[in-house]
């Protein structure tokens, strides 16, 4: 198969390399992007900073503030225009931007000032010095007073605000000054602050910070440009171009086409990564001096050894993104479809922001794609940990290698390629529903890691309750009625189940069993993981027990559950998953679903349990009714212990319960025994 | 090495037709050295049942075998007796037409020794040597189909298959078309075309075969087509077996 990934390799590279439209800016953009950061950023930042800080602070002053505005207008970074005392116009003015800030003066502050000016040489110091106040009124009557307003909504605004307080506690000083020396006073002076500030080292295996914190954001966005560009033309273009059609007629496998593709895609995104990183390194050596102005370091430093290592890290990463890319682009069977993908898809680009604070470990090195971009900040860093190298860099290679063979079939695919399908209702009889099951999947399992966790912190019970319907309920609802139109009834089986109302009654009389099990499970666990304690009373404190009326913690952590949980789990992903797996695994696989539905390794095991048992249920009875009973029970049983019983919890009850609840599984598997199916 | 089709069926879904048979219960055969061409309007079911017997399309229901290969079981196998062209197949812009060829080629096994000595032969038998080392963004559209008739036969298929082959031709090309599949059926392959043409149907066809709406409605040469009608030409035959022909409406 190697030959013939090579044979299609250089042919895609062949036939991207002459795409010279979109080529040569690509190439432009990889080379200049180092020269443009490394040189030009530093002086647009010291022109920005020299024009905010240097230009003449535009100021109004409102009332009796004639002494002032002679001095302001003396001042030559102030430019000082007189305005009516109207207070109500003052927000206009500055939303306008006309005027950065206004000070508004009263009678008392002009007063004070003419005696200043005026004063003799022995007269003695008093408290009616010049004060400033941000809008506040003064508590101290009496005291002359200069009111400064200023906008947020204008940076501009703020900076001359700061600068306008400094320019009056000046003039305030000055006058101190003036009489402390016409009282012929010697005042000594608190010493001068020395500010030390201690320069970061300059040699040594790492980047300076300018470049520690930008480049992996430079470097992902250029792979990312890199592999869009061929990722589009090479798959989905093919596809609009009908050229794809004599592509898959030839006996060459699905799997050396995608491999040789993809393998084209990373040459040019991984080539991209390497003219940048090339840019980067040589502007080091030819960065204009940095104006003294600049308040933080952009300082371009990155070492051989930095830049090598860098670029051998971005080889996993560019493989990763480029089968991502690649895999998008053969969902779609347009090219501009593939655009609207791959722009969501972008959003990975942001990825190197949020991580400055993430450093290697063994568990980030198990994840593709972020444990390799995390290595690369460490490495730039010079926190270098070969051993976790070699593993996200394998980890990245693995990674790579399954979703070649999984996403290779895509190329193939009749309704890709001709647009033409089978219709969900079919679909639904055989079980073809792969692809939307992951799509419900993801989506469910991104609103609880992203939405469910907000909800739950900020609304407590409420969130939970908000959670059930809108992450667990809306998506397989709108999965099932609106995008797929399936019967209802039958997907959600809501069918009398066997055995009629008993099962129902036994299988909600199985929950002494799941909650003892649980008990007893909790118990065990907490001898091997420390933090089940605390988590349970982060829960606790969460959620409000104790301090939430009974119904409603029955209602939303029972209830709720009971029914949107049901309908997703032993409703939907049931029925599409049913006629993949046999029995014994279908229970397993939707069980073990369940438990990573919950989101934490310490209720990993329990749920999943309790998720196997949900599922056997439901194979059992046929229906969902006897599940949302269970469910509902355990929930419920859970809830009443902790709030009555507390700490009081004696291990015979537990026994007792799991007893009881072994004789009601017992009935339960009787009365759905094989001759009521 | 005989094509042999047996009652392939392929259903569609669309969201605003429904469920939708683009070719039911289709059964026929090719003999090697002939030519068998499904002659029907647009719309019905050529290009589908061509589709399902060079493997693009996994069929509903039925199977085909090349010879003893079965198209579903075993594309991959069939894929290496077949050669498909299509009016509507692209071809690689940015690449020559020996590009082409060499990559088609190594595709499909051919050694590369003979591989360049049949895309030599080919140059020669299509008279477009010239053209050879030219990228084929600037070649003809009659250049163009005589490459995508090279990529086709590039690993000397035992089954020809030709959807519309001459449409967006014009007259020249379509000569050169037509005297290509003499050409092929003449060296003893199997030959399947589709056409709407008439006048191409029984200029090239040794048995025909009239499809619409999905449906085979009946094959034979054009005389047992007239006899089987009562009608004196093929254009009446084929008026008169489509109008009998029972609707899914």
């Amino acid at each position: 198969m190697l030959d013939k990934i090579l044979i299609v390799f250089k042919k895609e590279l062949v036939d991207c390399l002459r795409d010279y439209k979109a080529l040569i800016p690509a190439l432009l953009l990889a080379l200049l992007l180092g020269p443009l950061t490394v040189c030009l950023t530093p002086q647009v930042v010291a022109m920005q900073l020299k024009s905010t800080i240097s230009a003449p602070i535009v100021v109004a002053l409102a009332g009796d503030g004639a002494n002032l505005y002679k001095r302001l207008e003396a001042d030559k970074g102030v430019t000082v225009t007189r305005i009516a005392d109207d207070k109500d116009s003052f927000d206009k003015l500055l939303e306008s931007g006309k005027y950065q800030v206004i000070l508004r003066v009263n009678g008392a502050f002009r007063a004070a000032l003419e005696s200043y000016e005026s004063a003799s040489a022995v007269s003695p110091p008093d408290n009616s010095a010049p004060a400033v106040t941000s809008d506040k009124k003064d508590t101290k009557a009496g005291l002359p007073q200069v009111q400064l307003f200023y906008t947020g909504l204008h940076p501009l605004s703020f900076f001359a605000m700061g600068r306008l307080t400094k320019v009056i506690a000046n003039l305030s000083d000055d006058f101190y000054d003036q009489r402390i020396k016409s009282a012929g006073i010697v005042v000594e002076r608190v010493p001068t602050v020395d500010v030390q500030v201690i320069a970061p080292p300059t040699e040594g295996p790492f980047a300076s910070a300018f470049m520690s914190k930008t480049l992996s954001s430079i470097l992902i966005f250029i792979a990312f440009l890199g592999a869009v560009y061929p990722a589009l033309d090479l798959l989905t273009g093919e596809r609009e171009r009908h050229t794809m059609e004599a592509l898959i007629l030839t006996p060459t496998s699905r799997r050396a086409f995608f491999a040789g593709k993809l393998l084209c895609i990373a040459f040019v995104s991984f080539a991209f990564v390497l003219l940048t990183l090339a840019g980067f390194y040589t502007c080091q050596f030819f960065q204009p001096e940095l104006p003294a102005s600049i308040p933080f370091p952009l300082v371009c430093r990155l070492p051989l050894s930095c830049t090598l290592a860098t670029a051998a890290l971005m080889l996993p990463l560019c493989l990763t993104l480029s089968v991502g890319v690649l895999a998008m682009a053969g969902l779609a069977r347009t090219v501009q479809q593939a655009q609207g993908y791959l722009t969501s898809f972008a959003i990975f680009l942001f990825a190197p922001l949020g991580l400055s604070a993430l450093h290697m470990s063994f568990a980030l090195a198990c994840v593709p794609f972020l444990g390799a971009l995390v290595a690369i900040n460490d490495l730039l860093e010079a926190r270098v940990d070969y051993g976790l190298i070699a593993l996200t860099v394998s980890v990245s290679m693995l990674f790579v290698s399954l979703l070649v063979a999984v996403v290779s079939p895509v190329m193939e695919r009749e309704d890709l390629l001709w647009g033409s399908e089978e219709s969900p209702a079919r679909r639904y009889q055989e079980g073809k529903f792969g692809l939307e099951l992951f799509l419900l999947c993801a989506t469910v399992f991104l609103l609880m890691f992203y939405v469910s966790q907000t909800l739950v912190l900020q609304h407590h019970i409420w969130g939970l309750l908000a959670t059930q319907i809108l992450v667990v309920l809306a998506p397989c609802v709108c999965l099932v009625f609106f995008w797929l139109k399936l019967p209802a009834r039958q997907v959600f089986a809501l069918g009398a189940p066997r055995g009629g109302l008993l099962s129902c009654i036994s299988a909600a009389l199985i929950s002494p069993l799941t909650v003892s099990g649980a008990l007893g499970l909790a118990a065990l666990q907490s001898k091997v993981l420390p933090d089940t304690k605390s988590l349970e009373k982060l829960m606790e404190q969460i959620l409000g027990l104790g301090k939430e009326p009974l119904w409603l913690l029955i209602l939303v952590i029972a209830l709720s559950p009971a029914i949107c949980e049901e309908l997703l789990f032993r409703g939907t992903i049931y029925a599409f998953l049913q006629k993949r797996f046999t029995p014994v695994k279908l229970t397993f696989v939707v069980g073990g679903l369940f438990g990573l539905f919950h989101m934490s390794t310490i209720r990993f095991l329990p749920t999943a349990l309790a998720g196997i048992l949900l599922t056997f249920v439901r194979y059992r009875s046929g229906s969902i009714y006897p599940c949302m009973c269970l469910h509902f029970c355990h929930n419920a049983l859970s809830i009443l212990m902790a709030a009555k019983l507390k700490d009081d919890m004696q291990p015979q009850y537990l026994i007792i319960g799991f007893a009881a609840g072994l004789v009601a599984l017992l009935s339960f598997v009787y009365l759905t025994r094989s001759d009521k199916r | 090495m005989s094509l042999r089709v047996q009652n392939i069926s392929k259903r569609f879904y669309d969201k605003s037709r429904g469920e939708f048979w683009g070719c039911q219960g289709v059964s026929f055969e090719v003999n090697p050295g002939e030519v068998f061409g499904l002659l029907g309007p647009n719309g019905a079911g050529k290009t589908t049942t061509l589709r399902v017997v060079s493997t693009i399309y996994k069929p509903t229901t039925g199977s085909a075998t090349i010879g003893a290969v079965d198209v579903v079981k075993d594309p991959t196998a069939a894929r290496k007796l077949i050669g498909f062209l299509s009016s509507t197949t692209g071809l690689y812009e940015r690449l020559t037409a020996r590009e082409i060829l060499l990559y088609f080629g190594r595709l499909c096994d051919v050694p590369e020794d003979v591989l360049h000595q049949r895309i030599e032969s080919i140059f020669e038998a299509l008279e477009f040597k010239t053209f050879a080392d030219s990228r084929v963004a600037k070649l003809s559209q009659g250049t163009r189909q005589k490459v995508a008739i090279a990529r086709a036969i590039i690993h000397n298929p035992a089954l020809m298959i030709f959807d519309e082959p001459s449409t967006g031709l014009d007259v020249l090309a379509a000569y050169s078309m037509h005297e290509f599949v003499r050409k092929e059926r003449n060296e003893g392959k199997c030959i399947l075309l589709s056409t709407h043409i008439m006048s191409e149907a029984v200029k090239l066809c040794d048995r025909i075969g009239i499809i619409s709406e999905g449906r085979l409605l009946a094959t034979g040469t054009v005389e047992e087509l007239c006899q089987l009608t009562g009608k004196g030409d093929l254009e009446e035959c084929f008026v008169s077996l489509v109008k009998q022909a029972p609707s899914d409406a």
